[in-house]
């Protein structure tokens, strides 16, 4: 908006001094308190770290005790900086809880709008609300009528969705109505820390659930104003590199019926944490922290931020080359898109090209390359050296030591045994050796993998030149070793990622994002992908499985499904490729022609041949000639049977031929007939599916394997006692699986039991 | 046929022009309620000198528009959007069609004539100009001087460490 002058003005027969110079601060002509109900629509983050540096005068009005107090102590309850005890001396046994908090807010605030009441009797829920107050607190009505801040309160506690309470904030902000948007926020707010300390004696409450839903509408009240800030689009985040696939059904008439009904394309505001990231101008040397939830637009957030700024050269460097295509199309021409071993492939990996040895590295290629070693089963070994030199290659370290070698081996006798260090010297020793191998050009006997030359690479030291800033996609995935090329480097440098979201561990991945102290971090946890329904259940993974408290996850206003019922196409994501198996044979099963199935990844990456080899494996020699039958995986048709295959895979903890093997035994003999099954029904366009990051409908299969995890937190529930004792330690990416699978849905989430469990464990049911 | 004679209320403004309001509007005006009844039978307009003309012709049309609208559908679907637009996209256009100064003058005169939901949309609108800019951007749109000491400004950021993750 421009400040336009034009209009001299004279108030009470004092001329404002600005005006003559022709520069008025209208600011100057309000009185405190109508800056304060400007202040109050803002989230706590800007009055606290913006608005109050502006001037004096702000700071002033700010700072002030008398200024939002309920807010401020909401915010800093939730921060740990106020002990929660203080909130629960008056209100007894949790038991009493809801009871002392409705009583307690009759004294919130004395009342100065008349027709409070009135303006609640238009809540859908209000007669009910009445109702309960004559039966249980007959002190909180006068004559009859109830107290207004209590009514909220109730209305609050009855609420069932996140529009309940949003109805109470559009009752009361209706242009008739004498309640300010001040009054009525510190009231919420009030009942929010309330609720929020209630949470921490006991979390398995109905108040989780309560409290979830009031700072949802509170959060969207206040980021509900479009922000005009260029184009987004929108975003698009990380690929779900797990085995999955979906279904296509014809639902297509559903689809359309819910494109109707949902609401006008939101993607083109900016959220307040989003404005505030587009308008922070790096320095040379700032690391800058961008800690984005799933489906938070961080992709749209740096568009804008790079198309703002024109005159810089950015280098975005994302995970895989399918995101770096993608990326390319929604960056302006200061950015140049490229993928980690992109960048090193024109310095290092073009020469291995060359070579001719440019390949991954095979099981069989390196047990040829190895020194016989005696009372060493060749292949086993062969794994471990390999391991050993990828997980230095994934490294930052400039030389291999026993410290890569795997700590664990899968006993003969099933039981995980620590790997004695003699061994490990003897690994460590092999893996230097074909580390060299691997490096040598003319040496043709084992291959050059591509984190091989990005490793090559990193050792180096290599400068990037030409760049005033690296944004840096997916952080939380980067290897070391990429995180050392990239961190070293003298620009501005911008993280993004979500460490909640990382599932690369198993590839070395240490979650830069959590290693790098940063000069500024950013937090994006308003999704848009869906609405409070899926929100609320990712948030409850997150809480129990990550502990996250710091940060609630939001989504946007649209309704979402999770009950049980399906919107469009159906994505069944799964944490095994057994699984994976499983529910396609289910659907094949079914006998509906109509059902076709996808694999997001194609069917060559799920490994179909590989399958079909392990079973040719138990058949039995004259079975294999009389069906014609030849094992053409070079692994597998190494080994003389079953026993030794399954034996191998256990000892070197391979999970992936461990996945098969039991897809193997279940079926049996009915493998291949299965198998050719499923591709006859399958379809290779999955239109947007393919991508992989977001389906309108997701299964969540019940394989993750947070058991562990939830056992320790929550041992002494007794859903989780009841749980079968699984074998397996805790393993926190299980958790970041789960969550990233859920946050994949936009309209609809089929549950799985696990999942309803964890929604038990925050008092949801 | 007769015409319906509307009961009218007169003000004057800081110009010295006299509007002649309708008393369904000017019921909205918090402040002027007690003594609308006196208004009413009186020829004599009440002045309010705070409020200039441009200023009053807004307040009316805002309040002319909100009258007959009644609140908004309640079903499921239209919920959500109601409420998460706050201010309406009309109220939207209306508030900033005229410029920085309109707006804050239309704030001053809702605060004065008390006139609370008018007073509420203004504020979230002017809210809306501040959120997401930086400190320096704040200043330069509105105008504001930074009178911070450099010592008070280290102060400030210290004492808001809290809110900084």
């Amino acid at each position: 908006m421009n400040v336009s002058p034009k209009r001299s003005k004279v108030e009470n027969g004092y001329t404002h001094p600005d005006i003559a110079n022709g520069n008025p601060v209208y600011f100057d002509r309000l009185p405190d308190e109508l800056l304060e109900i400007i202040f109050a629509q803002l989230p706590v983050e800007s009055l606290n770290s913006i608005c109050n540096r502006v001037c004096t005068r702000f700071n002033r009005i700010i700072s002030s005790e008398r200024f939002v107090p309920w807010k401020k102590k909401y915010h800093k309850l939730k921060r740990m900086l106020i002990n929660p005890v203080i909130f629960l001396n008056e209100m007894g046994s949790p038991a009493d809880y809801l009871v002392k908090l409705i009583r307690y807010m009759k004294e919130f605030k004395p009342i100065t709008a008349g027709n409070m009441i009135q303006c609640l009797e238009r809540h859908k829920k209000y007669n009910w609300a009445k109702a309960l107050m004559q039966e249980r607190v007959t002190d909180c009505l006068l004559n009859e009528e109830p107290n207004p801040w209590c009514c909220i309160t109730v209305l609050v506690i009855i609420s069932q969705t996140v529009y309940d309470i949003q109805e109470i904030i559009q009752c009361l902000l209706v242009p008739t109505s004498q309640c300010t948007s001040i009054e009525l926020l510190e009231c919420l707010y009030c009942i929010a820390t309330f609720l929020y300390a209630f949470k921490t004696v006991k979390s398995d409450e109905v108040w989780n659930g309560l409290h979830y839903r009031l700072f949802y509408a509170l959060y969207l009240y206040e980021n509900s104003q479009p922000v005009r800030q260029g184009e987004l689009n929108i975003e698009n985040s990380s690929p779900v590199s797990m085995g999955e696939f979906e279904t296509t059904n014809n639902n297509e008439a559903v689809e359309e019926t819910f494109a109707r009904n949902s609401i006008p394309d939101k993607s083109k505001q900016m959220t307040h944490e989003q404005t505030r990231i587009v308008n922070y101008d790096v320095q040379p040397g700032d690391i800058i922290k961008i800690v984005a939830f799933a489906g938070t637009g961080k992709t749209s957030t740096l568009v804008t931020y790079t198309k703002m700024r024109p005159n810089m050269r950015f280098l975005m460097v994302v995970y895989n080359k399918s995101v770096s295509e993608y990326a390319k199309t929604q960056f302006p021409i200061n950015v140049e898109c490229r993928t980690g071993h992109s960048l090193a492939y024109g310095v290092s990996g073009i020469r291995y090209k060359n070579a001719g040895k440019l390949y991954d590295l095979k099981v069989h290629a390196v047990t040829q390359a190895l020194p016989i070693r005696r009372g060493y089963n060749l292949y086993t070994r062969a794994k471990f050296v390999m391991d050993t030199v990828k997980t230095f290659i994934a490294s930052a370290d400039p030389c291999i030591t026993t410290a890569h070698v795997p700590n664990e081996r899968m006993g003969d006798n099933g039981q995980l045994t620590y790997i004695d260090s003699d061994k490990k010297e003897i690994y460590a020793k092999d893996a230097q050796l074909l580390w060299t191998k691997m490096m040598n050009l003319n040496d043709k006997s084992v291959t050059m993998s591509h984190d091989g030359y990005l490793k090559v690479y990193q050792l180096s030291k290599p400068t990037l030149w030409g760049y005033d800033c690296i944004l840096i996609d997916e952080a939380q995935d980067m290897s070391p070793a990429l995180a050392d090329i990239l961190l070293n480097q003298p620009q501005a440098k911008i993280l993004v990622g979500d460490p909640h979201q990382q599932i690369y561990a198993f590839r070395g991945a240490v979650n830069a994002m959590g290693r790098v102290s940063a000069t500024n971090v950013f937090y994006l946890t308003q999704s848009f992908r869906f609405g409070p329904e899926i929100a609320q259940i990712a948030m409850c993974c997150l809480e129990t499985l990550k502990k996250e408290k710091k940060k609630t996850l939001v989504g946007n206003g649209k309704k979402c499904e999770v009950t049980g019922s399906t919107v469009g196409q159906v994505a069944i994501i799964c944490r095994t490729n057994a699984t994976v198996f499983d529910e396609a044979v289910k659907i094949c099963r079914m006998n509906d022609d109509d059902i076709k199935i996808g694999f997001v990844g194609g069917t060559d990456g799920f490994g179909f041949d590989r399958i079909l080899d392990i079973y040719i494996l138990t058949m039995s020699y004259q079975q294999r000639i009389k069906e014609h039958r030849v094992i053409e995986d070079r692994l597998i048709s190494k080994f003389k049977n079953m026993w030794e295959f399954e034996k191998y895979a256990n000892n070197t903890l391979d999970c992936e031929l461990l996945g098969k093997i039991k897809i193997v035994k279940t079926y049996s003999i009915d493998t291949p007939v299965y198998i050719n099954k499923i591709l006859s029904k399958c379809v290779t366009d999955l239109k947007d599916a393919a991508k992989g990051l977001e389906f309108s409908t997701v299964k969540v299969t019940d394989d993750y394997g947070v058991e562990p995890i939830l056992k320790r937190y929550y041992g002494n529930k007794p859903q989780i006692a009841q749980l079968p004792i699984c074998p397996g330690y805790v393993n926190t990416d299980e958790g970041n699986l789960l969550y990233v699978a859920v946050t994949r849905a936009k309209h609809a989430l089929l549950m799985s039991p696990i999942l309803k469990i964890i929604l038990e464990l925050c008092g949801i049911s | 046929m007769y015409k319906k004679i509307v009961p009218q209320i007169k003000l004057e403004t800081y110009e010295k022009e006299v509007f002649e309001i309708d008393l369904d509007i000017a019921k909205k005006f918090g402040k002027l309620v007690p003594v609308l009844q006196e208004l009413l039978n009186d020829d004599k307009p009440l002045t309010i000198k705070t409020i200039n003309s441009g200023t009053l012709k807004k307040i009316i049309t805002w309040c002319t528009y909100h009258k007959g609208r009644s609140p908004p559908p309640e079903d499921d679907d239209n919920r959500m959007k109601h409420s998460t637009e706050e201010v309406s996209s009309w109220d939207d256009k209306f508030l900033q069609e005229d410029g920085q100064a309109a707006l804050f003058d239309l704030i001053s005169a809702a605060h004065t004539l008390d006139i609370d939901g008018l007073l509420d949309v203004a504020c979230k609108v002017v809210a809306t100009m501040i959120k997401g800019k930086a400190p320096e951007e704040i200043r330069k749109v509105f105008n504001i001087k930074n009178d911070f000491t450099q010592q008070e400004e280290d102060q400030v950021r210290k004492e808001n460490d809290w809110c900084e993750d």
